[in-house]
């Protein structure tokens, strides 16, 4: 009695294989890279923004960023078009030490199919990794919250393009050396500004553990909601000790972050309200991913300037060093 | 018509390198997940496929803590460890204290997935092992995970898959009359030599290895579907087990295009792309598109059956003869 209904479905599914296929057929070579083009993909968006400080002014290379702005890279989710783009990769920027949570597995076998793949981190001398407590022996991603740590990043990268394009290596090598003096000229304005934040409300806190290098560099303890990654799960008693610190040191506020969920630094702040202290929200942070481009904290330094601003201002310091210098490209 | 052009460009970006092996990827997976899924829905055992996705966290995680690594041989050999454990214990609450068969999977398999939940928490703070993300992966980049097989760049995954597939079709043509026979009548197959126990035992290997051969490339919802649903569709339009596993496996290929095909199409279709969103899960999108599948057979045999009310209600019974 189902013989027609086989029939059907059956030519139905032939159907729509044959149309599949035809349209797989017809967009063979519609990749719009120019034949001679270099591809250089980056991840999170402070290694895109990295490659294009570095690659500035070097014709022949096309940089495609893959995770959007604003998007959280623990959590990123490889997409048909993430993988279209990896497929035409020369060269792979990635942050490394599990920042791109979902991507981890996929570098190391692009690196075996013949696809340069060149990890921030792995510039950075291992000694100078932070690790957090009962994190395994798993070291902090964030490394481009230090600007001592990214401009080593940048002349790795840039030494790295180097042997990829011998041709602009004084180039690359030339971006790199700008950048790490651009990145000196930002660390003293910060470091400058926290010192403006009264002794004892020299503590940030923040929705997931993202500014532990940033704290480092700049003289300002740091204490997390969440843990590294932004998949960690929030535990009441940590929550109750954070609370308590808080209140005790009469710290004036917490901080969001652009592509962390704020519930958990939500339940601080009315914790803090229900014993009567004074705590508020001080602002939104850019952690894991600048900004838009074209905003303020849309590069790097914009990013690290914004973010310094907001935590100087919201913890009672004198942000008014931290206004924009006319570098911006 | 900016949409219809929006969509065409969508697909017009396809790249036989990255969208050809997806589908054919997906494709592979739908014949060999057809033939457990076939015999598990016969058997009504459909909810083991879920029970397997669900139980093998604990082995995996397990596996992570021993090793401290994020090895395929480890995971794999967690994850078969686990399922074990899940078919095991299920079976040991059905026929000890006679628990349903139902309730029985039901138990085993959230226990182990608390048990998993357990082991992630202690491992997790500061290391990625969410079982959604890494340690399962994602059909989008299984095509970029390449090994060299006859002077060709052929993705792992297909190579994985399409041996499991040819293991899966093997099996059950050797053991085909006991499987058969026990599938629909138990006592009848016990009389007649075959061993039903033995034939459980094989279908749940059989669906267990295929959960972990596909989940380590292909992700978790992609498998849970591709088990069940094309076979349950199949199930309403056919009343052979042949027929129905290869009409389950064609109801997966059709399922594996639309799904990609819609997951490209979908975004700049719905102005979804000016906010960033380029694709959506093309492993979600399949899901979808094996539910449409599913609901385009149910309704097919509901017009069908309306003209034939009696030859209907009884092939609605009867879950199939062989």
């Amino acid at each position: 009695m189902s013989s027609a209904i086989e029939r059907i479905l059956a030519t139905v599914l032939l159907g729509a294989i044959a149309c599949a296929s035809g349209a797989c057929g017809r967009a063979d070579g519609s990749a719009d890279a120019g034949p001679g083009d270099r591809v250089v993909v980056a991840t999170s968006t402070p290694c895109a923004d990295l490659a294009r400080t570095v690659c500035a002014g070097v014709p022949g290379l096309r940089i495609e960023g893959l995770m959007p702005a604003g998007v959280d890279p623990h959590l990123w989710r490889p997409t048909a078009g993430g993988a279209r783009i990896l497929a035409r990769a020369d060269v792979v920027v990635a942050n490394g030490l599990r920042l791109e949570g979902r991507m981890a597995d996929v570098l190391p076998k692009l690196a075996r199919s013949g696809c340069t793949v060149f990890e921030a981190s792995s510039a950075i001398p291992m000694d100078r990794w932070r690790t957090a407590e009962d994190a395994h022996g798993q070291a902090d991603p964030h490394v481009w919250m230090d600007p001592a740590l990214w401009a080593l990043a940048a002349e790795g990268l840039a030494s790295c393009m180097a042997r990829e394009d011998p041709g602009h290596a004084d180039r690359y090598a030339a971006n790199a050396a700008a950048f790490g003096l651009r990145c000196g000229r930002v660390a003293e304005r910060v470091r400058a500004a926290i010192a403006t934040i009264p002794p004892g409300r020299r503590l940030l806190v923040t929705a997931h553990d993202a500014f532990g290098y940033f704290g480092a560099a700049f003289g300002i303890e740091v204490r997390g909601v969440q843990g590294l990654s932004t998949e960690s799960e929030t535990g009441l008693a940590n929550l109750r000790a954070l609370l308590d610190e808080v209140v005790a040191r009469g710290v004036p506020a917490v901080f969001v972050e652009t592509s962390v969920p704020d519930r958990a630094v939500a339940a601080l702040v009315e914790g803090a309200r229900a014993r009567g202290a004074r705590l508020e929200t001080g602002g939104t942070l850019h952690s894991d991913a600048l900004g838009v481009p074209g905003t303020p904290a849309g590069d790097w330094e914009g990013m690290m300037l914004e973010n310094a601003r907001t935590i100087v201002g919201a913890l009672g310091g004198d942000a008014s060093g931290l206004d924009r210098e006319g570098t911006a490209p | 018509m900016s949409r219809a052009h929006a969509a065409i460009d969508a697909l017009r970006a396809w790249t036989p390198e990255v969208d050809g092996w997806i589908i054919a990827i997906g494709a592979l997976a739908a014949v060999a997940c057809a033939v457990p899924g076939t015999l598990l829905v016969a058997r009504r055992q459909s909810m083991a496929a879920d029970g397997i996705a669900h139980a093998v966290l604990p082995g995996i995680a397990g596996a992570f803590l021993l090793s401290g690594t994020r090895d395929l041989a480890w995971m794999a050999g967690g994850a078969a460890v686990a399922a074990v454990a899940m078919s095991a214990g299920s079976a040991f609450l059905e026929r000890r204290l006679r628990v349903e068969r139902d309730a029985a999977l039901g138990i085993a398999y959230t226990a182990l997935f608390a048990l998993g939940l357990a082991l992630v928490v202690r491992a997790a703070d500061g290391v990625d092992i969410d079982p959604s993300c890494v340690l399962f992966g994602a059909i989008e980049f299984a095509p970029l995970d390449r090994v060299t097989a006859g002077g060709r760049a052929v993705p792992r995954a297909a190579l994985v898959i399409a041996a499991t597939a040819g293991a899966n079709v093997a099996v059950a043509a050797l053991a085909w009359r006991p499987i058969l026979a026990s599938s629909f009548d138990r006592g009848f197959a016990r009389a007649a030599g075959a061993r039903p126990a033995a034939c459980d035992a094989i279908v749940g290997a059989m669906a267990t290895a295929t959960c972990v051969a596909c989940f380590e490339s292909l992700g978790s919802v992609i498998v849970v579907a591709m088990l069940v649903v094309p076979a349950c569709a199949a199930r309403l339009a056919c009343a052979r087990l042949v027929p129905m596993a290869a009409l389950a496996a064609a109801f997966g290929c059709g399922a594996t295009v639309l799904g990609h095909v819609a997951a490209c199409v979908a975004a700049p279709v719905a102005g979804l792309d000016a906010s960033g969103v380029r694709e959506l899960s093309t492993a979600g999108c399949v899901a979808a598109a094996l539910g449409a599948c599913f609901a385009g057979a149910a309704g097919a045999r509901a017009v069908m059956s309306r003209n034939r009310p009696v030859d209907g209600a009884h092939a609605a019974s009867l879950p199939c003869a062989p």
